[in-house]
């Protein structure tokens, strides 16, 4: 949790990083200081699943009612990239589904190079 | 403050390099897939099949003395079926563009696609290959630049 603190009036700014457990991430509310964090505190609840205590009101901002999960969290599955094939996994000059066209190796079937999409981590997607 | 600087457009005319919409240049694509890969978005389809090359059956030059025939490997090359880009996905990075090494696709400053159904927005080879008119030509080389070489 990484929180940017700064004064107008007296013009200075402090950095506010601490590290929060992964199972139980909760911290002390501070809207007791900035009435403005409720919506912050909201947001990063959602979000992330950080709890801040004694928050006035710490339902859900933008997600819609009844969202499972929380979306920024790098271990969130993406459903747009978990339910949709890559067209990237297709090879040059390959019909129809990704790795059908012959036996790599044989005559004009070049060795087909797999791999998958970049920066989607391995097991998503449709098996 | 002073005269105000929002403007109509196109009326005074868009600034340089704007990114309207993609254009494909079928006849430069070797179906190399590099855009389909590179894209973010996963917005760009690819179908493809190999044909084999007349002329080219064998492994090395065209000389039957040298290579008999039956020897060597068929050339094939790749025959573009689909090239499609869907433009209800596609976030206008440019990545695409900048990634084709072989000067296949090409910004236009077009705008005017808005559809009613998003079905629509995804565009097909022959209606990549229209807004290829509306591709302005390249900006001229600076003053004292090398020729170009090619």
């Amino acid at each position: 949790m990484v929180v940017h603190v700064y004064s107008l009036a007296g013009r200075h700014h402090v950095l506010l990083a601490t590290a929060l457990p992964r199972s139980s991430p909760r911290l002390p509310t501070a809207t007791g200081v900035y009435r403005g964090a409720a919506w912050h505190e909201r947001e990063t609840h959602e979000m992330f699943g950080i709890g801040f205590d004694g928050h006035p009101h710490l339902a859900p901002l933008l997600l819609p009612d009844g969202f499972v999960g929380h979306p920024l969290r790098k271990d969130f599955v993406l459903a747009a990239r978990a339910a949709k094939e890559w067209p990237g996994a297709k090879e040059p000059g390959e019909r129809g589904v990704p790795g059908e066209r012959g036996v790599p190796g044989e005559r004009g079937v070049p060795r087909a190079r797999r791999r998958g999409p970049p920066h989607v981590p391995d097991g998503w997607g449709p098996a | 403050m002073g005269a105000g600087v929002t403007a109509a457009t196109p009326a005074d005319g868009l600034p340089a390099r704007s990114r309207g919409v993609i254009a494909l240049l079928e006849e430069n694509c070797t179906v190399c897939m590099l855009c389909v890969r590179e894209c973010p978005d996963w917005c760009i389809y690819i179908e493809s099949h190999q044909e084999p090359v007349p002329g080219a059956e064998y492994g090395g030059a065209g000389d039957p003395a040298r290579a008999p025939a039956g020897r060597g490997r068929q050339r094939v090359r790749n025959v573009l079926d689909r090239f499609a880009i869907d433009f209800s996905l596609c976030m206008y990075c440019g990545i695409c563009v900048e990634a084709c090494p072989y000067d296949a696709l090409f910004w236009s400053p077009d705008f005017s696609y808005a559809e009613t159904d998003i079905a629509a927005l995804t565009h097909e080879q022959g209606r990549l290959r229209e807004w290829m008119w509306t591709v302005p030509p390249p900006p001229a080389h600076d003053e004292g630049q090398r020729p170009p070489q090619d």
